[in-house]
């Protein structure tokens, strides 16, 4: 099926490419580079934390004086470095590594299509998100630094804040445009572009996955588009929509119209970012239920109620934003309609997790390094849900909200959760994109190290949050009970470096695999999902012949079968 | 403040509805542990006894659906119970139901600024002075309209004194941007949203001086917007509320 | 392949539109002084009359409330044994004087080119303070912060001509040196404290040496001026400015009298 094409020059073939795979690549090694920047944020706040106003080893002496004093962090640099780095982690790492690479270079070959509905459209949201990165990066040059209000930028704060939030508002415009085209792009491919024979309910549930991700994004994301527009009309001209009237600063009275609501603001920044967070997981349940499926050869249990349970949590995801706001003053009418359907949206995901689990009753497991990474998920990502029930009922969450119990919730759920997914899926596709395996040894080193490093960072901070430390604070020995939680703080911060360590073997494995000699067969995992189907690496139109699809995606160990595995794509019997 | 008293658990608690609150925190948390432990002893047998091994393969279709369906309704169930049983009477408990005039309980308002807290109680005459926005200066971080006769006998004062045993109705204000007013030991946090007067109670049952925070990012003094409060008996709270007004001087 | 005329001419606007735009960034990154650098040189030997006077204070001593500095930062209100400080912002002196109002020759000294004084103009943060609470410096000169309290500060100089600037000390900080090289009396800059509200300071800058600062006897001195006539202006970070015409004749020295009252 490889069309025709003249010989691209290097610029077109791997710069301005409109190949699926060539721009799941991109998005792949660029999330990556920014998530690794977003990491080395994080590695400097860790070391304030811990020890607060000691000069900041290795860095210190390069950063400029309105960072650090004498290479002791300054106040609003920490500000910065935390609002940046969940703006880039959230923003500029996982949505475009788990929906710009994997969704984009795995959903065409898992449905059997050439490529995606719109190429043109898929390097421009690709573009886009490269400049939303740019910009949001050069921000930390402004001479007021880059944005400090926080990755949720409330107003009033935002509105008065320095240059480097109207940066920010800039980025975020990119960012939100380009997951805006992705989205769009998705959706489209997965309902029209689907080989003879895959219908819906014989979709991997990766696709699945993507597919209710992409709805999100673009049902959700026009709302901070829109809000962060007004916020920069705010900022620049002299709009009123998140202003109060009345409002002094520094002790001066502020110059704007006033009228507006800071409410709004979180309303509006809420009712994306709240399906924004199932964006971030859902991809990752995909694609540890893929590698779940390949390694115990047997069917996924409970596909159907998985996938509905998809379409149900992507339903409810629209209705719970407020569970962010009970602090906000809001009545009891309000917050128990929020903490209804917050307790229901616990449902679906309990059923996922569940059936993922269940999954591996009677089954043959295998444990090459993806499977690793897809087992750890389950328990990561079951105490980050359990975690949110005390967060999603109003009556404790008055006593946990903005506390490190919080960074502890969401974090096990987006780091030792998402990115262990993020790892299974790089480990478990390595050798359908380069031909090539990846080292077993280093990668179980790697893994080994991550998971005992990630239990170290974000378990001590559900104790600290319990003991009543608040987020976002520069130097917590202030406050007399966050001082006495501090040696949890110092155990965050000895693990976060050590997890910094134990990427060095990934890093290592990454480039040496790609220049192996010995090369991967093209289904070297025995899996039956069409993306094997494809020679090793895919060339571009993916398929030599156009496939048919006969039998669901996990025909694992069907009785009667000659192998273990009966792919999709194959006739068997005939 | 007594450092021993912090931990890596719930602080102390010295608030009357604090142990409403502690009740659930720690009833939910069984709950997580139970689900958790139950699914991760459930993971290690099935890694255990379902790895690959000669002579070992795996079954088509396993198991029923009924143990699943088990699971789901327990956990909504439970959750429906913690909800309907906990959470939102203990909820309506502290958001409606203030103290009654009659309790006598002591008013208090609250402002946040960058990055201090104000605390400002009416005086003798139990009246507010009239504050606006328009009034406030250097040297007035209140906002007292000077000329309201009202307000000549104001408090305004940068830490929080309450009596214990007695309710406390705190009207929350902020000058600038949004600020959340935690006292951990209390159990109580609410934001302080610009453009609204929020108001919250509570009521303290032992003594002792604690800290108060601010909640919610404010700018780059956010850490250090920590105020003092100080639990006493009512007699020292009177003579407290005393010492303050000769302070002023009328 | 070769670029398509289409690409070439793209190119070519390209590179306009970019040397367009350096031109432009270049332009105004160098914002031009904001008086003429080139006034005659100053000769001493002209400076030979005086204006002096005092700022009176008409009506009751304002009531203000002390700083209760104890329920937000203890180690501030350790400073001073524990003493509730009054704030600055209105302080009438028991000679019916007004203090800290700064006076300055509104107009009258221009085409002068003045010599800098050496050394930096300084504000000190003590007690949680600072010190002085108005001053007058010389525009070119530099605002030396010093801080030697045991409590981070963090100072915000709110300038509506020279640059806005926020900067942290914590305790045993350096010095934070700001060079402000343009005129700002009109009012003078407000300088505060982020981390203690209570804290604030006005400096102004100004382009000749004719500025003072009322003190406890609410007096002030201009001297060494040349003959001629002059708008004063005696500015109070309450009540405001208030202006006075002087005329003063070769080797005279003139007494003036501002006098504020309570704003109703």
């Amino acid at each position: 099926m490889s069309e025709a094409h003249a010989e691209l020059g290097f610029l077109r073939k791997y710069v301005f490419s409109t190949d699926h795979k060539v721009i799941g690549i991109q998005y792949g090694i660029t999330a990556l580079v920014f998530l690794f920047f977003g990491f080395c944020l994080m590695m400097m706040m860790r070391w304030q934390l811990a020890y607060p106003g000691e000069p900041i080893p290795l860095v210190g002496g390069l950063l400029g004086e309105t960072m650090v004093d004498r290479g002791a962090m300054l106040p609003n640099f920490y500000n910065q470095l935390g609002a940046m780095h969940g703006t880039i982690m959230v923003f500029m790492g996982i949505v475009p590594l788990a929906v710009g690479a994997f969704g984009n270079y795995i959903v065409p070959l898992q449905i059997g299509a050439p490529d995606m509905a719109f190429p043109r459209l898929n390097m421009a949201s690709y573009q886009a998100f490269v400049i939303g990165g740019l910009v949001m990066l050069v921000s930390f040059l402004l001479p007021g630094g880059a944005a400090s209000s926080g990755w949720t930028s409330y107003a009033p704060l935002a509105v008065f804040a320095t240059s480097g939030q109207t940066f920010w508002l800039l980025g975020m415009l990119f960012l939100i445009a380009s997951s805006l085209l992705g989205g769009i792009n998705f959706i489209v491919t997965i309902i029209h572009l689907r080989a003879e024979g895959l219908t819906f309910f014989r979709l991997p549930f990766f696709v699945w996955s993507q597919l209710v991700t992409a709805f999100l994004l673009v049902l959700a994301f026009p709302a901070l588009q829109a809000a962060a527009i007004l916020q920069a009309m705010d900022r620049l001209a002299g709009t009123s929509f998140f202003l109060p009237s009345g409002l002094v600063v520094g002790g001066s009275a502020v110059a704007a119209a006033g009228g507006g609501s800071p409410l709004l603001w979180q309303h509006l920044f809420w009712f994306l970012a709240h399906p924004e967070v199932y964006v971030l997981i859902l991809p990752g349940m995909g694609i540890v239920a893929e590698v779940i499926a390949v390694n115990t050869r047997k069917p996924l249990w409970g596909y159907k109620p998985m996938v509905y349970s998809l379409l149900f949590l992507g339903f409810l995801s629209f209705g719970v934003w407020a569970h962010h706001m009970y602090m906000t003053g809001m009545g009891t009418t309000m917050s128990t309609f929020f903490q209804i359907t917050t307790m229901i949206i616990s449902i679906p995901s309990v059923i996922i997790l569940t059936c993922l689990v269940i999954s591996l009753w009677g089954a043959s497991i295998r444990f090459p390094v993806p499977m690793l990474f897809a087992l750890a998920f389950l328990p990561m990502f079951g105490i980050g849900g359990l975690t949110g029930l005390p967060l999603g009922l109003a009556a404790p969450d008055a006593f946990l909200h903005d506390s490190y119990y919080v960074i502890g919730h969401f974090h096990y759920v987006v780091a030792p959760g998402t990115i262990f997914a993020m790892f299974a899926g790089i480990y478990h596709w390595w050798p359908k994109a380069t031909g090539r395996h990846m080292n077993e040894t280093l990668g179980r080193i790697h893994f080994w190290f991550s998971f005992l490093f990630m239990n170290g960072i974000f378990m001590p901070m559900m104790f600290e949050g319990m003991a009543g430390v608040s987020r976002r604070l520069f130097d917590p020995t202030i406050y007399t009970h966050a001082e006495a939680a501090h040696g949890l703080t110092i155990m965050t911060s000895w693990s976060a470096w050590g997890l910094a360590l134990a990427q060095i073997p990934f890093v290592i494995n990454f480039f040496w695999s790609m220049r192996k000699e010995e090369r991967a067969e093209e289904n070297p995992w025995q899996a039956t999902t069409l993306e094997w189907a494809t020679p090793t690496p895919p060339p571009h139109g993916n398929f030599v012949e156009t496939p048919v699809v006969y039998r669901g995606p996990y025909e694992y160990s069907v009785p009667g079968a000659e192998r273990d595995f009966s792919p999709q794509f194959v006739k068997q019997g005939v | 403040m007594n450092e021993s008293q912090y931990g890596w658990w719930l602080p102390p608690n010295v608030s009357a509805h604090g142990d409403d609150i502690d009740l659930m925190i720690n009833l939910i948390h069984w709950f997580m542990l139970a689900l958790f432990v139950g699914w991760s002893i459930f993971i290690v047998f099935c890694l255990v006894r379902f790895r690959q091994r000669p002579g070992h393969a795996a079954v088509y279709e396993p198991i029923e659906a009924r143990f699943n369906r088990w699971l789901e309704v327990g956990v909504a169930v439970a959750e429906a119970a913690v909800l309907i049983a906990f959470a939102m009477p203990v909820w309506a408990k502290v958001k409606n139901e203030f103290p009654a005039t009659n309790t006598n309980p002591v008013i208090v308002r609250v402002i946040g600024e960058q990055f201090k807290w104000l605390f400002h109680y009416p005086g003798k005459d139990g009246k507010f002075g009239k504050t606006a926005a328009e009034y406030y200066a250097d040297d007035n971080p209140a906002g007292l309209d000077f000329d309201d006769d009202d307000g000549i006998d104001d408090i305004t004062v940068r830490g929080l004194h309450i009596p214990v045993g007695k309710p406390v109705i705190a009207r929350l204000v902020s000058k600038d941007v949004i600020h959340s007013f935690k006292i951990p030991v209390m159990r109580i946090t609410q934001d302080v949203v610009p453009g609204m007067e929020i108001p919250i109670w509570f009521e303290a049952r032992s003594t002792g001086e604690f800290q108060i925070g601010c909640a919610q990012l404010c700018g780059l003094g956010h850490y250090e917007m920590k105020a003092k409060l100080t639990i006493e008996s009512p007699k020292e709270f009177q003579r407290w509320l005393d010492e303050e007004h000769s302070a002023l001087g009328l | 392949m070769l670029p398509t005329a289409f690409e070439r001419a793209a190119h070519g606007g390209l590179v306009q539109a970019r040397a367009i735009l350096t031109v432009i960034c270049l332009v105004i990154m160098f914002p031009a002084p904001s008086r003429a650098a080139d006034g005659k040189p100053w000769d001493p030997a002209l400076g030979t009359a005086t204006i002096s006077g005092s700022v009176k204070f008409d009506g009751k001593r304002p009531r203000s409330r002390a700083i209760d500095m104890a329920g937000a930062d203890e180690k501030c209100a350790e400073l001073h044994g524990g003493v509730r400080q009054k704030p600055e912002t209105v302080i009438v002196n028991d000679n019916g004087t007004l203090r800290n109002v700064f006076v300055w020759v509104k107009s009258g000294a221009e085409g002068w080119e003045f010599p800098l004084p050496e050394g930096d103009a300084e504000l000190e943060q003590v007690g949680c303070l600072y010190t002085p609470h108005v001053q007058g410096m010389r525009t070119g000169q530099s605002l030396a912060i010093k801080t030697s309290d045991p409590t981070a500060h963090n100072v915000h100089g709110f300038g509506k001509v020279n640059r806005s600037f926020n900067r942290s000390q914590p305790p045993g900080a350096a010095d934070i040196v700001m060079r402000m090289r343009r005129d700002e009396s009109q009012p003078p800059m407000k300088v505060k404290c982020d981390i203690h509200p209570w804290m604030n300071a006005y400096v102004a800058v100004v382009p000749h040496p004719y500025y003072a600062v009322t003190g406890e006897r609410g007096a002030f001195e201009l001297p060494n001026l040349p003959p001629g006539t002059y708008i004063l202006e005696a500015w109070h970070e309450k009540y405001g400015g208030m202006e006075q015409t002087v005329t003063v004749a070769d080797n005279a020295s003139q007494t003036i009298e501002f006098t504020f009252t309570k704003k109703k």
